[in-house]
């Protein structure tokens, strides 16, 4: 056989091996976004769970109508980060409301359903803050590959475009009214 | 404290007639040598002959002295680091012969035992309401080489020597976690074949500090990440250049295992040829007994925020 074309074949092979390689690598960046942004959702839906229970505790102290102690907010499936972030933002100031509406009822604080909701809230928060820093290091490792050569040419070639943080962005949208549907 | 100086002394005198009577059993075998008249031939037999005469004595020296050394330390112990311990902890068990048993490191799958194991200084205490167990571990592999002739010859290697600590974990998690400071040769953990929920993966964690001095390895990244938040992971660094040695911790069914691999034999007495400084032996044992405190203030054990029903 001619030298040039065994040359020829190996490189091509090569060739083959590395883009076949460097694909499944970004695939599999990919599938851990969204892996990880499946463990938001479960995160989110667990604080919502706890944002509910405390909003019927607070109601059995203080007269206060559902709405004025938190605005509807909606999770469902298939959310988009923005929408995730924009979610979790309302849950924080529903929170803020809450224990600021908290300190004017003492027996309220000193109840016992209240202090295990205000444990259930911190682990919970501290199950989002590992969610977050989870997806954002695979965002992360995954914004790397899309900017790094020879990933960033196989990338190009996928149409992989740059994947959204999840961060608590101050977006300043008082007027979303969001559904519980999830 | 007079007791226990009459104690040492008892010791030292029965180690210093061993030592006397088996330095006089070497001298007589190498006179006897040299009374054979032939120079050549007695510095020939000499590597040969003194061993045989030395090896024994020091066998019978080491069961002659064991009695009082055992004695000394125990009187030791009791006075001074079952005292020292009182005062720092609440709820104590201390027994100096006892250890955490082999089963009870082997079952987190995540250390390899080697060949043979010994435990001892059992501490089971609470400090700052955490409850927690600690126990000075050896464990030796076995060795066998085998000579030109044939014969084989078996040692022991150490491979693990120094604490074992066991605290109650604040948080609760689902999967196993690991953390191992790199040169710490005996983690173990199972990564491949199985189910896979038991399986551990690599975790990249986003402090690139965290990831040169440390390999994570976990059955759920989300649990690795609950667990190791940044400041833990500022806490574990602060710890790690604290500590001579290397660290492993294990996050297993609600506990935190700490492996420190410092080649220390910790709570032990001095020599038996130095008098007591009873001061400056108080302050070593407290030095050894914050090796297990440190763990439990600087990683804020106490803090029970994330525990349901405390």
């Amino acid at each position: 056989m001619n030298p040039v074309l065994i040359v020829i074949i190996v490189a091509v092979v090569f060739l083959a091996g590395c883009v076949i390689s460097i694909s499944n690598r970004l695939n599999k960046a990919r599938v851990k976004i969204d892996e990880a942004g499946s463990d938001i959702d479960v995160s989110l839906t667990k604080r919502y769970d706890v944002l509910t229970k405390m909003v019927d505790v607070v109601k059995s102290y203080a007269k206060y109508e559902k709405e004025t102690l938190f605005q509807t907010i909606q999770l469902r499936q298939g959310m988009t980060m923005r929408e995730k972030n924009e979610a979790n933002r309302l849950m924080g100031e529903s929170f803020e409301r809450i224990h600021a509406l908290a300190e004017n009822y003492p027996e309220l604080k000193a109840s016992a359903n209240y202090n295990t909701l205000q444990k259930a809230i911190a682990d919970v928060e501290e199950h989002l803050q590992a969610s977050r820093r989870l997806y954002n290091a695979n965002v992360s490792r995954y914004n790397q590959l899309l900017v790094t050569f020879p990933t960033s040419v196989i990338a190009g070639m996928k149409g992989m475009t740059r994947e959204e943080f999840f961060s608590a962005e101050e977006t300043k949208r008082q007027d979303v009214k969001m559904d519980l549907d999830f | 404290m007079d007791e226990l100086n009459e104690l040492r002394k008892a010791a030292r005198n029965r180690t210093l007639i061993c030592i006397g009577v088996v330095a006089a059993l070497g001298i007589a075998a190498i006179l006897l040598l040299r009374q054979s008249g032939d120079r050549f031939l007695s510095f020939a037999i000499l590597p040969v002959a003194l061993p045989i005469v030395l090896v024994p004595g020091l066998l019978l020296s080491f069961w002659v002295t064991k009695k009082p050394r055992q004695r000394y330390r125990a009187a030791f112990k009791d006075a001074f680091v079952k005292r020292s311990l009182e005062s720092v902890f609440t709820d104590l068990r201390y027994e100096p012969e006892q250890g955490i048993p082999y089963e009870t490191i082997a079952a987190t799958k995540m250390m390899y035992m080697g060949d043979r194991f010994h435990s001892e200084d059992y501490i089971h205490a609470r400090y700052q309401n955490v409850r927690f167990t600690q126990s000075d571990v050896h464990i030796e592999e076995e060795h066998q080489s085998t000579d030109s002739e044939g014969h084989t010859t078996t040692e022991y290697v150490t491979i693990f020597r120094g604490r074992w600590m066991i605290f109650d974990f604040n948080k609760e998690f689902r999967a196993n976690v690991q953390i191992v400071q790199k040169g710490f040769r005996t983690a173990r953990r199972k990564r491949f074949f199985g189910k896979k929920e038991t399986l551990f993966k690599k975790v990249e964690l986003e402090s690139e500090t965290f990831n040169k001095q440390f390999q994570v390895y976990a059955q759920d990244e989300h649990d690795a990440f609950y667990i190791i938040t940044p400041a833990f992971m500022e806490r574990i660094e602060g710890l790690a250049a604290h500590n001579k040695g290397k660290m492993m911790f294990c996050f297993v069914g609600q506990r935190l295992h700490i492996a420190i691999h410092d080649n220390k034999d910790s709570f032990e007495p001095g020599s038996v040829f130095k008098a007591i400084d009873e001061e400056k032996a108080t302050r070593k044992i407290r030095e050894e007994i914050e090796v297990i405190t440190q763990f439990i203030d600087e990683l804020s054990l106490d803090n029970n925020l994330f525990v349901q029903g405390e």
